[in-house]
């Protein structure tokens, strides 16, 4: 079933929660709304799943407007962060209880709690109440219950925050293979970019009440549309400078020094015109080495490394500006100075109106040239 | 050293428990016991019956009085659960204006006392013709404050996804009444209507004023009745009837004591 919200708001009292929220969710697909909190994206479930109306607005299913009807004439099954499972009743009395309105034989209710169950390789626990399960368990019955109704559009709140991190990463291959079996559309929220990243076919992301942007993940992590997408997209953090960039000299001058002291420049990719940007580039495209290199390297000192073994996320600074350098390698853990060498291609280089936060795009990178495989 | 301590608490616990059950063993002690040696203070006395108990309910009303009182407390009992969880419930899940004006309205008539409520009442009950009758004695207990109040408590306990669960199943309001809310404050939903039973079985003033003869008459009422004849001071009798009486309280709290625990601390602590 394809969802299409047009020019949704909501406002409680005088607080807007929603603004013009205007999207298409494809048939079959996994769609995911992150966000920070009070971003207003379980807002926008609870309004497609007919649990609070929109102020204005309307959300059509498959051409179907239903704005105005009942959730449960909607005909779709939603998992709760809470679970919000029944404790008085069994984990298969759970699963029966949701097909409540679906009015089947019983039978048909057998069979399908039956393959619910299984699907959540939950079958030996069915005769347990929820109490005894532990929260993994018990989120995966509150899946089981809404596979069990065949809805053909599924809604997750944040299944996946009440659980400890592992669990959370193990449930999230649990999710999307079983998204894959089944093909439902499904709408999930989260604020946890990574998990957006991590299971999302397309993800959209809200802030203050707005669609900040829609797109796949690497389309999001490549081609951020403003400031804050840049940086709530992409772990470590995206750094973000205040340059300025000379378009005859073709450089950009960083907030930092050089060597001796002066402002450290880098070369300007073509296609941005002179003034004042937000620039971001991203940890894993700034290269630190022990020895300068380049005329361009720009000279810091090492604030704290962070190693995970395989990388090492390393906290740099250069005049009171602190970024991050993530870092394919081992780095020495006592080294105190070093040097950065910026990345020089359009696609590394994100910049960003300083009023608007809005990217400026180079001509290169309109034109769709990425340094990636894709 | 494990063993002495715990050994001193059993033997604190035991004399506490004796103490405090005194009255009450003496009590069934003096029910077996002819009233000759009551009267005479021969409590050593060995000359044990249930005699007392055949008499009493041979000789007194003691038999009716407890049907009165089962009646009179079961209806106020299936009353109050009606109308309280009704009235919790639009406190607890409806949105209406004054909400929280009338519920504070509620709560201020638990602060009135019963005593000060009884002469109103009284009219109130007399102009509708219903002194001396099952409906004088148990209408006007239909609901209560302190019965809104706790059941209102309980039910914000559910979580509000149980209430959007039961939206999309397609649970109307009483269903999600019946079989959601009430099963999930279960424990607190038991406290209180055993708790309701209890007051109702005990409830001596109000019956005392509005019940004229033995056809309506409720057992604390009764008892005290015996007691008042002039020609009835038969204490091996009226020991045996205060047993009756008790029974069922006593079977309550017995049966219902891991509900009390659970459905009073529910009222009152989050989570």
């Amino acid at each position: 079933m394809a969802i299409q919200l047009t020019h949704l708001t909501k406002h409680f009292g005088d607080t807007p929660v929603l603004d013009d929220i205007t999207a298409t969710i494809n048939e079959g697909e996994f769609y995911v709304l992150v966000g920070p909190s009070g971003s207003g994206k379980s807002t926008i479930l609870r309004i497609i799943a007919g649990l609070i109306p929109a102020t204005s607005g309307d959300i059509y299913f498959d051409d179907k407007k239903v704005t105005d009807a009942a959730p449960k004439d909607r005909h779709l099954a939603m998992v709760f962060q809470n679970y919000a499972l029944l404790p008085f009743m069994s984990v298969a009395e759970n699963i029966r209880f949701g097909l409540h309105n679906l009015h089947l034989s019983t039978a048909d209710e057998d069979a399908r709690v039956a393959d619910a169950l299984q699907m959540v390789h939950l079958s030996d626990l069915a005769d347990r109440k929820p109490k005894e399960l532990s929260g993994g368990q018990q989120q995966r019955v509150a899946v089981a219950r809404a596979i069990a109704t065949q809805a053909n559009l599924v809604l997750m709140d944040e299944p996946l925050s009440n659980l400890d991190a592992q669990l959370r990463t193990e449930m999230r291959e649990e999710l999307v293979e079983l998204h894959k079996a089944l093909k439902m559309t499904l709408i999930y929220v989260t604020h946890d970019q990574t998990e957006a990243m991590t299971m999302g076919e397309r993800i959209m992301v809200l802030n203050d009440h707005r669609i900040q942007q829609v797109g796949t993940p690497l389309e999001l992590y490549n081609h951020p549309q403003n400031a804050f997408v840049a940086t709530f997209i992409g772990s470590p953090k995206m750094n973000m400078f205040t340059v300025t960039v000379d378009a005859a000299a073709k450089t950009i001058t960083l907030p930092m020094v050089d060597e001796d002291g002066r402002p450290a420049l880098i070369p300007l990719p073509a296609g941005i015109p002179s003034g004042t940007y937000q620039l971001g580039v991203r940890p894993e495209k700034v290269r630190l080495s022990l020895a300068s290199a380049s005329e361009y390297d720009v000279p810091v000192t090492v604030v704290n490394v962070a190693s995970l073994g395989r990388a090492s996320n390393v906290a740099v600074k250069n005049s009171d500006v602190e970024f991050i350098a993530d870092i394919a390698e081992q780095f020495p853990e006592d080294a105190a100075k070093a040097f950065v060498t910026f990345p020089t291609a359009a696609a590394d280089l994100h910049f960003f109106a300083p009023d608007t936060g809005l990217a400026v795009t180079s001509a290169a990178e309109k034109a769709g040239v990425t340094d990636g495989i894709a | 050293m494990k063993y002495a301590k715990r050994t001193i608490h059993y033997v604190l616990l035991i004399l506490i428990a004796l103490l405090v059950m005194a009255p009450l063993l003496l009590g069934i002690w003096a029910s077996l016991l002819p009233t000759t040696d009551i009267v005479a203070g021969h409590f050593n006395s060995l000359n044990i019956s249930l005699n007392n108990y055949v008499a009493a309910i041979q000789t007194t009303p003691v038999v009716l009085y407890m049907w009165n009182s089962l009646v009179i407390s079961s209806l106020i009992m299936v009353g109050q659960l009606i109308f309280c969880t009704l009235a919790a419930y639009a406190f607890a899940f409806l949105q209406f204006r004054f909400k929280n004006g009338i519920f504070f309205a509620f709560l201020i008539t638990m602060m009135l006392p019963f005593e000060a409520q009884i002469i109103p009442n009284f009219q109130t009950v007399r102009a509708l013709g219903w002194l001396d009758s099952y409906p004088g004695l148990t209408i006007p207990f239909f609901t209560s404050a302190f019965g809104v109040f706790m059941l209102r408590q309980a039910f914000l306990q559910v979580p509000r996804e149980l209430k959007e669960y039961s939206d999309l199943i397609g649970l109307g309001r009483l269903q999600f009444l019946t079989r959601i809310v009430l099963p999930y404050t279960r424990s607190t939903i038991i406290t209180f209507v055993l708790y309701t039973f209890l007051t109702h079985w005990n409830a001596y003033l109000w019956p005392l004023i509005t019940t004229f003869s033995d056809a309506h008459r409720p057992t604390q009422v009764g008892l005290k009745q015996l007691q008042s004849e002039d020609t009835f001071n038969n204490w091996g009798v009226i020991m045996a009837t205060a047993i009756m009486v008790l029974l069922p309280t006593l079977l309550i709290l017995i049966i219902g004591q891991r509900y009390f625990r659970k459905g009073l601390n529910a009222g009152g602590v989050k989570g």
